[in-house]
């Protein structure tokens, strides 16, 4: 447990961890279910590597297992999926741990938000009471006061009116506010790392930017190891470092976001490119992946993991 | 809050009223009207017309039907609600001797039912792919499907009759016995309460499901909560809402209950009276009876209604 110790508060930076140090590293991680219909392969071996003060983009469509990767990190999968290779945070393969130990690590270490705002707080419960009972789990004696860690948390995410905000019910705010109430709890926990599991896709597009920026002063200031998943390749080029495509439970092209978004290795990559509108094109340029495009991707698919850009 | 509770109020006077009118109106329906009834049927021939209207005229029955009503219910309002034909004693006499060992079987099973029920709903919802809930769901399956005639007649019959544990008939009232009173009635208690604590834990299981697959509890889970502190703090309070719906139901059905479990174990309560009173055509009992377990119904209501408000906030709002 010297891990904790060492990471314990957020509220500074610890100074021992540099921006980009290594803390949470995926193996040839494997997710399998098994249904009434048979087995299903959710996720192939898939590597990927969160570093302090970094963002991590995971990309690709619905079923291509960038949630799956989160939950297995986070210990939430479904009962029955079967789980193989390792996650690593700080030295700790959180695979191996029992669900009380790996409990120990969610909230206080790990965190993750999803893409429903105000349904993901209790809705009878006073937002400022959620934020407590959260708090008071991680709390250990001769720390800051509860109460203050959750006051220093909400100004972190720059709701500034706490005291009303604390008093409200999660249906008297608004989507952002909720997003920003969610993204406090993790903080007032201790979280080093956050999974953001498409964030701001229930979001107004003018309030997805504050989300992102947000997070994104957050990663550069408290030095979070954020991993924000998206479809919304868009999303992801504003302000990620890295970026991982994934595919089909397989990462098919991973590299920093620049050098992906600018150079993509894999037509799959290409098509998702295609996919996002720009300001020149016309609205006959909007469309999916085609037909023939799955076929060239299929063929891929199995290829290995393009490395674009060289740096990993 | 105040405004949710003077406005529910407000609203259940009228469900009050309209009872009253049915409860009333009921009167009407009786074979040979109440007059017959008062003068003990008879045969054909034995009661002239004469006589009957001269008993119509006496208690007032040649009067206009709403005429009528309204005297019944200033009577009723005043706490008069008549006299009962069979003992010709004031039917709240009557319901005064009768009322309270009904009320400690419905309130024990009541009591019993939402602890019992309650536990066990949260069982089945917590471990619902698991053999310990999937055992608790077939036992509140199969407390659902059994009569409570059947269970009670098996039950006076085991535990009773041949095991001696409990007393299979007879009833000590509170007033000679508190312990006597508690023994007498657990065996009676406890065959009411099964079907209403099952009925109980279908329901509380659902809406713990429910609130379990919710958002809001994955994100508890995400937060590293303790698990007991996701179960009964934040997946418990979004469920008590059918639990507290339900209580009045459950109150109603066990009114019914009582009319059986009284007659096979022998208490001398309001559901043994309403037998009585009902096979013997005393019908201002019948009245009184339906009269009080409809208004206690409607308080009922009244008081989940307000616990509601009180629990989720949302509603609050919706009725502010």
């Amino acid at each position: 447990m010297q891990v904790m110790t060492k990471t314990r508060r957020p509220a500074s930076p610890p100074s021992d961890v540099g921006p980009g140090e290594e803390v949470l590293s995926v193996q040839n991680l494997k997710v399998g279910f098994s249904t009434g219909r048979g087995r299903t392969q959710a996720l192939r071996g898939v590597d990927l590597t969160l570093r302090t003060g970094q963002i991590l983009g995971v990309a690709g469509e619905s079923g291509s297992g960038k949630t799956t990767a989160a939950l297995a990190a986070m210990g939430l999968l479904a009962r029955g999926a079967e789980v193989g290779g390792s996650i690593r945070y700080r030295g700790t393969d959180l695979l191996a741990l029992p669900e009380k130990g790996l409990r120990q690590y969610r909230g206080r270490h790990l965190a993750m938000i999803f893409q429903e705002t105000a349904s993901a707080l209790n809705p009878v419960i006073r937002v400022g009471d959620q934020l407590m009972m959260a708090a008071k789990a991680h709390s250990v004696d001769g720390q800051t006061s509860v109460r203050e860690r959750v006051a220093a948390a909400l100004a972190d995410v720059r709701l500034h009116d706490a005291d009303r905000v604390m008093a409200s019910y999660p249906h008297e705010l608004s989507g952002g506010m909720c997003q920003r109430v969610i993204i406090a709890m993790a903080l007032s926990c201790g979280s080093q790392v956050l999974f953001a599991d498409e964030p701001t896709t229930a979001l107004d597009v003018s309030v997805q930017q504050e989300i992102l920026e947000l997070i994104r002063g957050l990663v550069d200031r408290r030095g979070l190891a954020v991993m924000l998943i998206s479809h919304d390749l868009a999303v992801l080029s504003e302000v990620c470092d890295g970026l991982v495509v994934m595919y089909r439970g397989r990462v098919v092209e991973t590299g920093p976001a620049r050098a992906v978004l600018q150079a993509p290795g894999h037509p799959y990559t290409q098509a998702l490119l295609d996919c996002i509108p720009t300001m020149h094109g016309s609205h006959e340029d909007l469309r999916e992946i085609t037909p023939e495009q799955r076929l060239v991707i299929e063929a891929a698919g199995d290829e290995p993991v393009h490395h674009t850009g060289g740096v990993r | 809050m105040r405004t949710t509770i003077l406005r529910r109020i407000a609203t259940s006077i009228p469900t009050i009223l309209i009872s009253t009118m049915l409860i009333f109106g009921l009167r009407f329906l009786l074979p040979g009207g109440p007059v017959q009834a008062m003068l003990g049927g008879g045969a054909e021939g034995e009661i002239t017309d004469e006589q009957i209207a001269a008993m119509e005229e006496r208690f007032g029955l040649d009067a206009p039907v709403p005429v009528q009503y309204w005297h019944w219910l200033t009577n009723v309002v005043q706490g008069d609600l008549g006299t009962s034909y069979y003992s010709q004693q004031p039917v709240t006499t009557v319901l005064g001797q009768r009322i309270l060992p009904s009320l400690e079987l419905i309130v024990g099973a009541l009591v019993v039912s939402i602890l019992v029920g309650t536990a066990l709903g949260i069982i089945t919802a917590v471990r619902r792919d698991r053999p310990t809930g999937r055992a608790v769901r077939l036992a509140t399956g199969f407390g659902l499907a059994v009569p409570d005639f059947w269970l009670g007649a098996v039950a006076a019959g085991t535990l009773g009759l041949a095991w001696g544990i409990f007393p299979a008939v007879g009833f000590t009232p509170l007033s000679e016995s508190f312990g006597d009173n508690l023994y007498t009635l657990t065996l009676p208690v406890l065959v009411l309460a099964v079907v209403t604590a099952s009925f109980l834990a279908r329901h509380i299981s659902s809406a713990m499901a429910t609130a379990l697959d919710s958002p809001y509890i994955r994100t508890a889970w995400a937060m590293g909560l303790p698990s007991r502190t996701i179960y009964l703090n934040c997946a418990l309070r979004n469920a008590l809402g059918p639990v507290i719906t339900f209580i009045p139901l459950a109150f109603a059905g066990l009114v019914g209950g009582t009319v059986l479990v009284e007659t096979i174990f022998a208490i001398p309560g309001l559901g043994t009276e309403i037998m009585r009173s009902v096979t013997s055509q005393d019908y201002p009992v019948v009245q009184g009876i339906v009269l009080l377990v409809g208004v206690l119904v409607a308080v009922l209501n009244l008081l989940a209604d307000v616990l509601l408000a009180f629990i989720d906030p949302r509603i609050r709002r919706a009725t502010a």
